[in-house]
């Protein structure tokens, strides 16, 4: 993360929801989920109107750790794109300083708060990342033409 | 002439009449008591011996076609002496003759087939998923989940032919009548271990068309392939095919890739062909799409007339909704006739579309209850999809009226896993008309605790005729079990169950053909530098360590080791303390190097559930830290080449 996060606190209260859960090996009982819940859980999404700080390039692999940065009226956060969202064929174009809409959750991964990304508006366009279960869409060109209303709320 | 005398000279008469005797051509005999093997690589090398009977004189050695069937030295032996034979450059069939210096028909011959690929030859089907890169790169870009499926035919020389069907569903894919491999080749060393090129008319793939996959034989009639050329990594397998063969009755298929919308799928059932030739189908499946499970939809097919020369053929699907949640367009290889390869096929190009591969096997004549599931050990396998990649494989005991008792293991990302996890459940198979052998399973309790294997909680189960292993079709044992697939909320994969028959560690031994598929959706630290997936295959021995090489595929440069590397590894197995008689073991640390001045080190943990000494699957420990997950296989290899061939033949 290039930025501290002073705001991030409040943004993951709203989020709702955590993503956190520590490997262990067991060979007696342990703790195990009681019941299965969604890795995804749409009901909770949020929507941020956000300004793009820096953008992976399209040259590079789209999955390495090149978050989409983007600044918020809460602080900087790290958009997690998907494996597909920048290729070069079909993928997304966005550049730093562009203004963008996005809705997805904030998530705990390799213990570093992320926004993973459902939707994306910029220039005009929505580009669908991902479905609803959060399940990455490999074809965001041709799912740019969807939008989609975040059932969440808004910041 | 005195009495002493006469009789002196009766014995001289009678020694040169002996001697004489033995200098006669009438029974000289000439044998090949050290025949040269059966087969010989071009230029190779074999010790010769013919032994000689009724005179002291030797052979002089030829062969034939004259010209191009190699040398002899010396050209001439004595009875005992061994004569160095060098084959040709060239293949094909060799008589080698030894023929008596005294008498120019006694003779004797010997055949040596002069081939590469130790005498491995003939029509093979081969598929594989995995992801492809959308240029050729160092390393390239990440396009899409990828699907192929195709046959070549091998000549002795190593060289091929085929086609293929390719579809990624974001762009690439082969026309209506599949892409033709115009050439190719083959070349293995004597472990099986080698590489195959495919040279295409399709230029979007692969390498301008020349697609290179690694593989390794098991045995004269399957291998474990990789694609290793830099733009695609996958995994999969290559088989013998028997052609043609007649396809009917009743199948269990099972296939996964992307949904029309990009997404990932998996899907599964049961169908039967009718008509013969066939000429329909019509099943029940279900539907896992990207976390949005239906089950026991209903579908029907046309099956195309034609069966060509690889065998391959086609089948219109109709199916409930629009576009068809099935695909439209499949296309099949023949392995046997009751063994396909599947693949879903985007002729238009269009996009977004359909991309899956997979395989259908026979269910026999018998009738599937509760009682046909045996004690098996299950493999189930994610494609990549990001955060929810996992892999899990476990031991599975039913009671034969429908609940089951097990020790699993999973691993997914973001990292969470659970290592011999005691879980249990229900399970139904079904036997009612038209849906024979189509079940469920369902993980009900794990360590103690209502749930699922953390996320892992449902299996469509589809029972397949118990002659048949799923993992080698022509493999006359380890027959039986099912194909699956998951049907769980946050999963979505595809994987077997194979009937478990040996958990002794004392069968977990010798020469072994071992594989995985990485998935990587996140980068931690090197030696993880990037995201994506790798594939590896190679050759190990087993003994109480896994020691051998083998070829890790990283187009992407997940693993520094772009665009493919050779590693060796040297790893313990430890049988599980705990968990004994389960055939449980771990592999830890499981470190691939690819010993250069500066290596590059991948320290994994590994879980291994024996299904019996020649099948074992195997899974990453998330306890490694390297939040990536793979999964595959450890299969026993038999003797590769003629030898091999000639046991078989003798059954």
């Amino acid at each position: 993360m290039k930025r501290g996060y002073p705001e991030l606190g409040a943004l993951v209260l709203l989020a709702f929801f955590s993503f956190a859960t520590p490997g262990y090996a067991q060979t007696a009982a342990a703790t195990t989920k009681s019941t299965v819940l969604p890795k995804y859980d749409v009901s909770k999404e949020v929507t941020l109107n956000a300004t793009v700080e820096s953008a992976p390039g399209k040259s590079s692999n789209p999955r390495t750790q090149d978050f989409l940065v983007l600044q918020t009226k809460m602080g900087s956060v790290n958009g997690e794109l998907t494996p597909y969202a920048l290729n070069p064929k079909w993928g997304i174009s966005i550049s730093s300083g562009e203004q963008v809409k996005v809705t997805g959750l904030m998530m705990t991964s390799q213990n570093k708060q992320v926004f993973v990304i459902r939707t994306l508006q910029a220039g005009g366009r929505t580009y669908q990342l991902r479905n609803e279960r959060g399940f990455p869409l490999a074809h965001v060109g041709q799912n740019s033409a969807s939008s989609t209303e975040s059932k969440g709320g808004q910041l | 002439m005195n009495r002493k005398t006469f009789w002196m000279i009766v014995l001289v008469l009678l020694s040169v009449t002996y001697i004489s005797g033995c200098g006669s051509s009438s029974h000289v005999t000439v044998s090949i008591s050290t025949p040269p093997p059966a087969v010989l690589a071009p230029g190779g090398t074999a010790q010769i011996i013919a032994t000689i009977t009724g005179t002291s004189e030797g052979v002089n050695w030829s062969c034939t076609p004259v010209g191009t069937c190699g040398s002899f030295n010396p050209t001439s032996t004595t009875s005992g002496m061994a004569t160095t034979y060098t084959a040709p450059t060239t293949v094909g069939p060799v008589v080698i003759t030894a023929t008596s210096e005294k008498k120019a028909s006694a003779t004797a011959t010997a055949n040596v087939n002069i081939q590469v690929n130790n005498g491995i030859s003939g029509n093979f089907a081969f598929y594989a998923s995995g992801v492809d890169g959308i240029v050729a790169g160092t390393p390239t870009t990440i396009n899409a989940v990828y699907s192929i499926a195709g046959a070549v035919t091998i000549l002795a020389d190593g060289t091929l032919t085929g086609e293929q069907d390719y579809n990624d569903g974001n762009g690439l894919s082969s026309p209506a009548i599949g892409d033709v491999i115009t050439s190719g080749n083959l070349s293995i060393d004597a472990n099986g271990f080698g590489t195959m090129t495919l040279v295409t008319n399709n230029t979007n793939l692969g390498a301008s068309g020349t697609e290179t996959f690694t593989v390794n034989f098991v045995n004269n009639d399957h291998a474990l392939i990789i694609q290793s050329d830099g733009v695609n990594t996958s995994s999969g397998s290559m088989d013998l095919q028997t052609l043609p063969s007649t396809l009917s009755s009743n199948f269990a298929f099972a296939l996964s890739g992307l949904g029309n919308g990009g997404e990932d799928v998996a899907l599964g059932g049961v169908f039967a062909f009718s008509g013969t030739p066939a000429t329909a189908i019509a099943g029940t499946y279900d539907l896992n799409d990207a976390g949005v499970v239906t089950t026991q939809l209903a579908f029907t097919g046309t099956v195309g007339a034609t069966v060509d020369a690889f065998g391959r053929g086609t089948i219109t699907i109709t199916s409930p909704g629009s576009p068809s949640p099935i695909g439209t367009n499949w296309a099949y290889y023949v392995i046997g006739p009751e063994a396909i390869r599947i693949v879903v096929t985007n002729p238009g190009a269009a996009n977004p579309a359909y991309a899956a591969v997979g395989s259908a096997f026979g269910q026999g004549s018998g009738t599937f209850t509760n009682t046909s599931l045996p004690t098996s050990v299950f493999f189930d396998q994610g494609t990549y999809a990001g955060f929810f990649d996992y892999d899990a494989v476990g031991q599975i005991v039913p009671n034969g009226s429908g609940t089951f008792s097990g020790i699993a293991d999973i691993n997914e990302v973001p990292p969470d896993f659970l290592d011999a996890a005691t879980i249990s459940g229900t399970y139904t198979i079904g036997a009612t008309a038209g849906a024979n052998g189509y079940g469920s399973l369902t993980v009900t309790m794990a360590n103690g605790v209502a749930g699922g294997l953390i996320d892992l909680t449902s299996l469509g189960v589809y029972m397949v005729d118990s002659t048949i292993n799923v993992e080698d079709p022509n493999n006359a044992s380890g027959g039986g079990g099912a194909l699956v697939v998951d049907l769980s909320l946050n999963l979505g994969g595809v994987g077997v169950l194979v009937p478990q028959t040996s958990t002794s560690n004392s069968d977990f031994t010798g020469n072994y053909v071992v594989g995985f598929q990485d998935l990587l959706p996140f980068v931690t630290a090197p030696p993880v530098v990037k995201t994506g997936e790798v594939d590896f295959v190679g050759n190990a021995a087993v003994t109480t360590s896994l020691t051998g090489s083998g070829t890790i595929s990283d187009p992407f440069g997940d693993l520094g080791l772009n665009p493919s590397a050779t590693v060796s590894f040297a790893a313990p197995i430890t049988p599980d303390p705990v968990n004994t008689g389960i055939g449980r073991y771990t592999i830890d640390p499981f470190s691939v190097s690819n010993g250069a001045a500066t290596p590059v080190t991948i320290t994994y943990d590994a879980n291994v559930y024996q299904a019996s000494g020649g099948q074992l699957f195997w899974i990453e420990d998330g306890a490694d830290g390297l939040t990536s997950v793979f999964g595959g296989q450890l299969q026993q290899q038999g003797t590769i080449g003629v030898t091999a061939a000639k046991k078989k033949a003798k059954k």
